[in-house]
């Protein structure tokens, strides 16, 4: 017979006001309480995906390689993208890979938030769980597809060692572009059911309007400011200038990070807010 | 020294009489058209929604758009208790645990709990299909709110109680229906929260199951930690239950002692005069479109045994008044009686074209002469048909009243229909 006493071991007490509700954030801190719920649905997710498909990390490597390939072979000698003479295959192989990255968790934003919705009328979780996981799973196939690039570079010399601690902070802004953009389609799917319909269009724009496949260098002074605004090409830019040495430096950086700061507290803060009616409209 | 000898004494006094949940004037509103935010942006662009929103508020006013499923509810359940919930379908019963486990925010009123709160509203929340059973009681634990150095110390536990150790590196899309309810239960059975709020959850699984569940509760609730249980079987609540709350469209009616709460809420079950026998309908409208009611509706049902208890000495009497107009040529009584667990054990039918014209209001006397049934609660169902009762001919009116009676009786006592089944049998064994 157990003590019983020592059933509540602490005495807090939760309390669901419905003239106070919780305040925005509080999100962070309920989002560190849950956080072997967030572990475990990325073993969830890592595991589900790799076990249907043993091919896995060829796959990971195989697309953006294939449409290098086929880029290169189209465009390269043509010249009609700028590409500050990084050869061509190098640059669009760097920004495929990243935008693989963006577009997986777009993608799993929009799928996600649909799996998921049908939990959420049956066991309470903070909201910001799902946003967090699904920018987190497909990370594991941008490490592997970035290190192979890098062991590529290195065989072939073309790595440029004196600026690569430079990397970081360009890969946590694109993690940033990613996650704020998974914010959003996350709060729209859920929002808006036909969402997906125009889901497919955004993030091709969204592409285009990035160097994925083209350098920015070339561009006029305005051009480069508002093109800052998209975070993803300050990102993609600092990346391969921190790799390449003959890559143009990313300029008005500040743009960038000022806009996936307001992104990311704008997408949090609508998902706050619509985390207390979900529920009643799943 | 005395004050500290006296210290223990005070703390279990203190501890006896602090809540676990305390509710204030709680309440929660749903919309029932679509909300402007929620729906497609088609919607949104073509001003759909706010268009039909603008002309339900001009024409009928909010109040037939939204309605309260619960409110000024107000109650305290103290630590250790294990407490029922009761009410028919659409009551507020999961409105509340919703709100109790945070599902779901309240409209108003405000709720205060103490001590983490685990909730089981379905059985299998959070499994993957591809992932294997072992993978699954982790993750659905970890869903659960369970600590998952928690699920690693009760793993063996867990895997027994479900008994599918065999399976248990399978992928569970392989399993049967069975062994996923009975993993997922395994599972919720060992949530380590202090407050466990469970749905419904108890009817699942064989009979044997069930009543492993059943003993895993009297456990869990011996551990004093606090129970709320929903379960439409008043017997599994008047058996596992130290205090109950009754709620009835969406208003606390009664909240205490099992027993007082269970026999308020019989009583008003039974109490179906012309007022309120609208209750007994589940639904309004027939699948074809006709409501009920239209052509011909029972207007009051009583049954008149005391207690609602039937036996071989008190057989069970029931008085119906029935109203309808000239369209209705060839009126037939349909009355089925259900099983606790809602099975259809049998059915009656009766012709009423000889003594009822459709056109005026009778008053009809029901005696079931012998009823071959074990202990245990029953429910009802009678059905008022034009011609004879067939499943494609549609009834005119329905009612439906679940529990409705209690059979006891006196030399079968031991038994009850949750273990020996429904059927009373007629058999004797002699020496021979």
């Amino acid at each position: 017979m157990p003590d019983r006493s020592s059933v509540v071991e602490d005495d807090s007490i939760l309390v669901i006001d419905a003239r106070r509700p919780p305040p925005f954030g509080a999100d962070i801190l309920e989002l560190w309480e849950y956080r072997e719920l967030v572990w475990f649905l990325i073993l969830r997710d890592i595991k589900s995906k790799y076990k249907s498909a043993t091919l896995g990390i060829i796959w990971v490597i195989f697309q953006p390689l294939v449409t290098a390939a086929t880029l290169s072979a189209c465009l390269a000698k043509t010249g009609v993208l700028p590409s500050d003479n990084i050869p061509y295959p190098l640059l669009s192989f760097s920004g495929l890979v990243i935008w693989q990255y963006v577009a997986n968790v777009t993608a799993s934003a929009i799928g996600g938030a649909m799996s998921i919705s049908y939990l959420i009328n049956r066991v309470y979780f903070p909201k910001a769980v799902i946003p967090v996981t699904i920018s987190i799973v497909p990370l594991l196939d941008l490490i592997v597809a970035l290190t192979l690039f890098f062991v590529v570079l290195l065989f072939t010399g073309k790595l440029f060692p004196d600026r690569i601690f430079y990397a970081i902070p360009s890969l946590f802004l694109i993690y940033l572009s990613a996650l704020s953009a998974g914010i959003w389609f996350c709060v729209l799917s859920l929002r808006f059911h036909d969402f997906r319909h125009l889901a497919g269009l955004v993030t091709q724009v969204w592409m285009f309007g990035s160097p994925v496949f083209y350098a920015l260098s070339p561009m006029p002074p305005l051009q480069r400011m508002l093109i800052a605004l998209n975070p993803l090409s300050t990102g993609i830019t600092g990346f391969r200038w921190s790799i390449f040495s003959q890559a143009s430096e990313p300029q008005y950086q500040y743009i960038s990070w000022l806009a996936v700061l307001a992104l990311l507290l704008s997408g949090s803060y609508v998902l706050h807010r619509l985390s207390t009616t979900l529920a009643d409209n799943t | 020294m005395c004050c500290t000898a006296f210290l223990p004494l005070l703390q279990t006094t203190l501890k006896k009489t602090m809540y676990a949940i305390k509710c204030e004037d709680l309440g929660k509103r749903y919309r029932l058209k679509t909300n402007l935010l929620y729906g497609s942006l088609q919607d949104l662009l073509t001003l759909k929604t706010f268009r039909s929103q603008t002309d339900n508020i001009l024409s009928k006013g909010p109040s037939q758009s939204e309605f309260w499923a619960l409110r000024n509810a107000s109650f305290q359940i103290e630590q250790g208790d294990v407490v029922g919930l009761l009410g028919r379908n659409g009551a507020g019963k999961s409105t509340l645990l919703k709100l109790i486990s945070r599902i779901t925010s309240p409209t108003e009123g405000r709720i205060s709990v103490r001590g983490r709160v685990g909730s089981l509203l379905e059985v299998g929340v959070g499994f993957h299909p591809e992932l294997s059973g072992r993978e699954n009681i982790f993750l659905s634990g970890v869903m659960l709110g369970i600590k998952h150095q928690e699920i690693k110390k009760r793993f063996d536990q867990i895997v027994e109680f479900s008994g599918i150790e065999k399976f248990l590196d399978l992928p569970i899309k392989r399993y049967s229906s069975g062994m996923v309810v009975r993993l997922g239960f395994a599972v919720a059975a060992n949530l380590d929260q202090e407050i466990l709020l469970l749905d419904e959850v108890l009817a699942v699984g064989d009979a044997e199951f069930q009543k492993k569940c059943l003993g895993r509760l009297a456990e869990i609730a011996s551990d004093g930690r606090t129970i709320i249980l929903v379960s439409h079987n008043l017997h599994n609540v008047l058996q596992s239950c130290s205090k109950a709350l009754y709620l009835d469209a969406g208003k606390l009616i009664a909240a205490g002692e099992t027993a007082e709460v269970a026999r308020r809420y019989t009583d008003d079950l039974h109490n179906c005069g012309p007022d309120s026998i609208d209750r007994l309908r589940s639904r309004r409208q027939n699948w074809d479109g006709s409501f009920y009611g239209e052509l011909a509706r029972f207007d009051s049902f009583e049954v008149l045994n005391e207690d609602y208890c039937v036996s071989e000495s008190n057989p069970l009497k029931l008085k119906l008044k029935l109203s309808g107009n000239s369209q209705v040529k060839n009126p037939y009584l349909l009355l089925s009686i259900m099983s606790p667990a809602g099975i259809l054990l049998g059915s009656c039918m009766s012709p009423l074209k000889d003594f009822w014209k459709g056109d005026e209001a009778i008053s009809l006397d029901g005696l079931a002469a012998k009823l071959p049934l074990m202990p245990g609660s029953y429910s009802l169902k009678l059905g008022l048909y034009e011609g004879v009762p067939t499943a494609r001919n549609n009834p005119l009116d329905l009612l439906l009243m679940t529990p409705c009676f209690e059979v006891v009786s006196t030399e079968q006592a031991l038994l009850r229909s949750d273990d020996a089944g429904c059927m009373l049998l007629q058999m004797t064994f002699s020496n021979s």
